[in-house]
């Protein structure tokens, strides 16, 4: 028996996701930079240079001593958050440094230019071709990894089974995009208060009609029960990877139904980033504000999303018309704000399954059972991303601090996200999914984006930006 | 109940779950509200 005591992950998330913030936030108080030797991934082709702390101040430090930092903070972190509640340490901590070891080459090996680049990064990296994926790829390996161990190595994955937290991890990344998200909110509003005000409207009815439209298809024409239905139409509808994670824990579905979610949402943003931008320069070349917004609203993860509105400015201002950078800042703008809105979205799928979808007959839910069976980690997500906002509200002289803070947490989301591919790989029978309806699911993947979301995408940017260009750049200067 | 638990709840990924009065709420709100907030901007618009 390896628990001692039961293990409450929601709680426990919350507490980790919460003491890493507090050891990030050390900068603002002039005390340095307590996590800043954070593994910082960016894209590679030379090996030499895939490896190197997060922030810029641990420059000198070797990327290998980063790695081996990351590594061993993180396992001994975990296992002082589980201490109490096992029997034999040793039985969860060789599993554990195994599992954030292998994870994280996995996340590293999936940054490498070949799966990640994206096609305005080749040139840069000396690439002819690449599969574009960006560094979300790692997901993808972590995710295979686990996949190969647990299906083909069942005693390794038996081994490494109790170290495999899925929902501990994803509950935990999601508490720190509030943290993120948060100085991300409030420095595009600094920057793009004119942008804010439509890409927000925009986002807004966005969300209401998406992903409605996309849960109503799931559910009734194709069939999916809700615990699938739900991510589904998050990721498919909102911003991917992190909507599909958030709504399903909000919805308590098994821990495999987002990460397959997931892994589609990755391979499918490919697509999207290679043709939407040339789709927009073809339907809407007098439009360079409504294409960088449905670059925002359409394309799924934040990689791809901010890559395809790098593409759609490259082709709508080739010849620096404008001033640079508007058409990203829009688009950069819109998906920051999507990202947001995932907490409200949970916060109201939450409610709902727990109040009404989740009662058995003749249950009665008080206020005091909805507290108790809500999810922490939920709340958490908005209380780190109140505390950041109004961080950066009120200590306006420190926001390239909170910008560094705010990369480092990010970092730690990654790596928690990754780690939750690698688990659930572990134990998902990729055999049995596919009897029960993986082809379905791409069927409906297809069918949603590109029957509606795109175009839906399209027609709410057309509203809400049709007319704006970017300024003119008269000075020709940025 | 965590989700490991709560794996019982629908295994399969789709089956005889009918659908529940709060899913009606759910999607029809948010389709009608989307609506609204389409005629408030289209009225602000012009």
């Amino acid at each position: 028996m390896l628990e001692a005591r039961k293990f409450n992950e929601d709680r426990s998330a919350v507490w980790l996701a919460f003491f890493l913030i507090g050891l990030t936030l050390f900068l603002l108080a002039g005390l340095g930079d307590c996590t800043g030797w954070v593994l910082g991934v960016k894209v590679w082709t030379d090996p030499g240079k895939a490896l190197a702390p997060l922030a810029k101040s641990y420059a000198p430090v070797p990327g290998w001593l980063s790695l081996a930092a990351t590594i061993g903070f993180l396992c001994l972190l975990l296992l002082w958050e589980r201490w109490k509640s096992l029997e034999k340490p040793a039985e969860f901590f060789l599993p554990l440094v195994i599992v954030v070891t292998l994870t994280l080459a996995a996340w590293v090996i999936g940054h490498h230019g070949f799966f990640a680049a994206t096609p305005n990064e080749r040139n840069k990296l000396g690439l002819n071709w690449s599969l574009g994926l960006t560094g979300e790829a790692g997901y993808l390996l972590a995710l295979g990894l686990g996949l190969i161990l647990g299906n083909f190595f069942p005693k390794a994955a038996g081994f490494l089974a109790p170290a495999a937290r899925t929902e501990w991890f994803i509950k935990t990344g999601i508490v720190l995009v509030g943290a993120a998200i948060g100085v991300k909110a409030m420095e595009q509003y600094q920057l793009a208060g004119a942008i804010l005000l439509r890409g927000l409207a925009a986002i807004v009815e966005a969300y209401l009609i998406y992903w409605a439209l996309v849960y109503l298809v799931a559910r009734k024409c194709f069939g999916f029960s809700r615990e699938w239905a739900a991510p589904l139409a998050s990721g498919i509808s909102i911003c991917g990877v992190s909507a599909a994670i958030a709504t399903g824990a909000a919805i308590r579905a098994r821990p495999v139904v987002p990460i397959v979610v997931s892994s589609l949402v990755v391979v499918f943003s490919v697509v999207e980033l290679l043709g939407l931008p040339f789709l927009a320069k073809l339907l809407i070349p007098q439009e360079p504000m409504v294409a960088a917004a449905w670059m925002g609203l359409a394309v799924k993860t934040d990689g791809a999303a901010i890559a395809s509105g790098a593409i759609t400015e490259a082709l709508f201002n080739p010849d620096g018309v404008f001033k640079k950078d508007w058409m990203l800042l829009t688009t950069t703008t819109v998906k920051i704000f999507i990202d947001l809105f995932i907490g409200v979205w949970c916060l109201v799928l939450s409610c709902v399954w727990v109040y009404w979808i989740d009662k058995k007959p003749g249950d009665r839910v008080g206020w005091k059972e909805v507290a108790d069976r809500f999810p922490r980690f939920v709340l958490a997500y908005f209380l780190a991303f109140g505390l950041f906002l109004l961080l950066t509200k009120l200590l306006p002289e420190k926001l390239s601090d909170l910008k560094i803070v705010s990369g480092e947490l990010d970092a730690w989301r990654k790596i928690f996200f990754a780690l939750a591919f690698f688990s659930i790989g572990l134990s998902a029978d990729f055999r049995k999914l596919w009897q029960e309806g993986l082809g379905k699911l791409l069927a409906v993947y297809v069918v949603c984006l590109f029957g509606f979301v795109i175009w839906i995408g399209l027609g709410i940017s057309w509203l809400f930006f049709h007319g704006m260009q970017p300024p003119l750049n008269v000075g020709g200067g940025p | 109940m965590s989700q490991e638990e709560n794996s019982s709840k629908g295994e399969e990924m789709s089956g005889p779950e009918p659908f529940h009065r709060a899913e009606y709420f759910l999607v029809g709100g948010s389709l009608g509200l989307g609506a609204l907030f389409l005629a408030g901007i289209y009225f602000l618009l012009g």
